[in-house]
């Protein structure tokens, strides 16, 4: 590939990347053409991460780009092909998930490590955090207490952290291997300050967590995990004080193993929202690399979908007379 | 249906997944000849192929073929048995 990307970070992550899978240039040139600066400079932080974190990881960062040609050639393909063949996703449960995925530490790592290089690498992934980092996270209120659930690799924290107005970064997992990485992750990228990560589950009582306790939650690529969303919303609303922002983002035709929710697009994904009892503030949709959101429409293609909801400031109907 | 006739068969089914009445190929024309047709779509023209030939692909035979000739020699083999 010809010429820089726009950044240093970006053009060393992806040079790396080509040098190990040279048959990648066609789609990382189709997934880098329809970014604009902003993306791109985010794009760039992005893969100063993934190289922090690949220096720090078993393997070196060539692990994790191997990991990510991993998710490319071979997580992905058969549920494609099922998803293509059906309409739908081949897991339709928890259990299942749990079984085939989440209880397999060693497909588990691979596959996390090749959803962090995604980020970058991913249009779809990277135009959808860089409407987190540059047009959610500067709107939060001054002394704003901020939590997601399923921080994972942690980057959505690390980012929440850096923000100097943000008087609180929390993150929740159910999984103590998810915790520890997203421990390990901020600790490698050199957060200083406190990021309080608990083992929690946001459908039952938080020990020393009282109702509508933050003014901001992130719910990132989680949706589609679960057996029913809008519950899970309706939970984390909970959580939420009344005015308090929720900020979602969920992949529409997106087959993976343990995708076991179909959202077949961005207008599904706000009315999912809507269910939840949550005022729908804001959304966008980001089409998969080399896609415009037309054509992602028409040919059931991925789409990052982002909405930003608001949790009513008072119960409708309970006000007297 | 002989080679020529399966040929352009094919290059409809590819003509209407990747949106382009003007793609044509020849045994020779590989996936990135062709503008769009990236992994996604590669999927999308085995399903169609499956569904127009009433033929199904095992998943490890996806990515085997490597030229629209070695697809055809594939889709051969299945039509046959």
């Amino acid at each position: 590939m010809d010429g820089s990307l726009g950044g240093g970070h970006l053009d060393t992550l992806v040079a790396r990347l080509l040098a190990r899978w040279p048959d990648h240039a066609g789609y990382i040139a189709k997934s880098f053409e329809g970014r604009g600066a902003g993306v791109k400079a985010v794009s760039d932080e992005l893969a100063r991460i993934v190289l922090v974190l690949g220096e720090a990881a078993q393997g070196g960062i060539d692990s994790l780009i191997d990991d990510y040609r991993y998710l490319c050639e071979t997580i992905v393909l058969p549920e494609e092909l099922h998803f293509r063949r059906h309409g739908t996703y081949r897991l339709a449960n928890f259990a299942d998930a749990e079984r085939e995925c989440y209880a397999n530490p060693e497909f588990m790592n691979r596959y996390m490590n090749g959803l962090l290089v995604s980020d970058v690498m991913w249009s779809n992934h990277a135009h959808a955090f860089t409407s987190y980092a540059n047009d959610y996270l500067p709107r939060l209120p001054a002394g704003a207490a901020h939590l997601e659930i399923g921080p994972g690799h942690g980057l959505f924290l690390f980012f929440a952290a850096r923000e100097a107005s943000i008087a609180r970064v929390e993150g929740w997992d159910v999984s103590p291997t998810s915790i520890a990485n997203t421990r390990a992750a901020l600790t490698a990228l050199g957060v200083e300050r406190p990021v309080e990560l608990k083992l929690a589950n946001l459908f039952e009582v938080v020990p020393g967590i009282g109702a509508g306790a933050f003014d901001s939650i992130v719910m990132s690529e989680i949706l589609e995990h679960l057996e029913d969303p809008v519950a899970a919303m309706r939970a984390t609303a909970g959580h939420l004080k009344p005015g308090g922002h929720l900020w979602v983002n969920v992949p529409a035709n997106s087959p993976a193993p343990d995708h076991i929710f179909l959202v077949n697009g961005p207008d599904h994904a706000v009315a999912l929202v809507r269910e939840a009892g949550l005022e729908v503030v804001d959304s966008a949709a980001f089409p998969m690399s080399g896609a415009t959101l037309e054509k992602a429409m028409k040919r059931k293609l991925a789409i990052s979908c982002v909405v930003v909801a608001r949790k009513p400031a008072a119960e409708h109907g309970v006000h007297p007379r | 249906m002989n080679r020529d006739e399966l040929r352009a068969k094919v290059q409809d089914i590819l003509r209407d997944i990747v949106d382009d009445d003007t793609v044509t190929i020849t045994d020779d024309t590989v996936a990135e000849d062709v503008v769009d047709w990236d992994s996604t779509n590669h999927v999308r023209l085995i399903v169609a192929v499956e569904e127009e030939f009433h033929i199904r692909f095992e998943t490890d035979e996806i990515t085997k073929p490597e030229s629209v000739g070695e697809l055809l020699d594939l889709i051969q083999v299945k039509l046959a048995t």
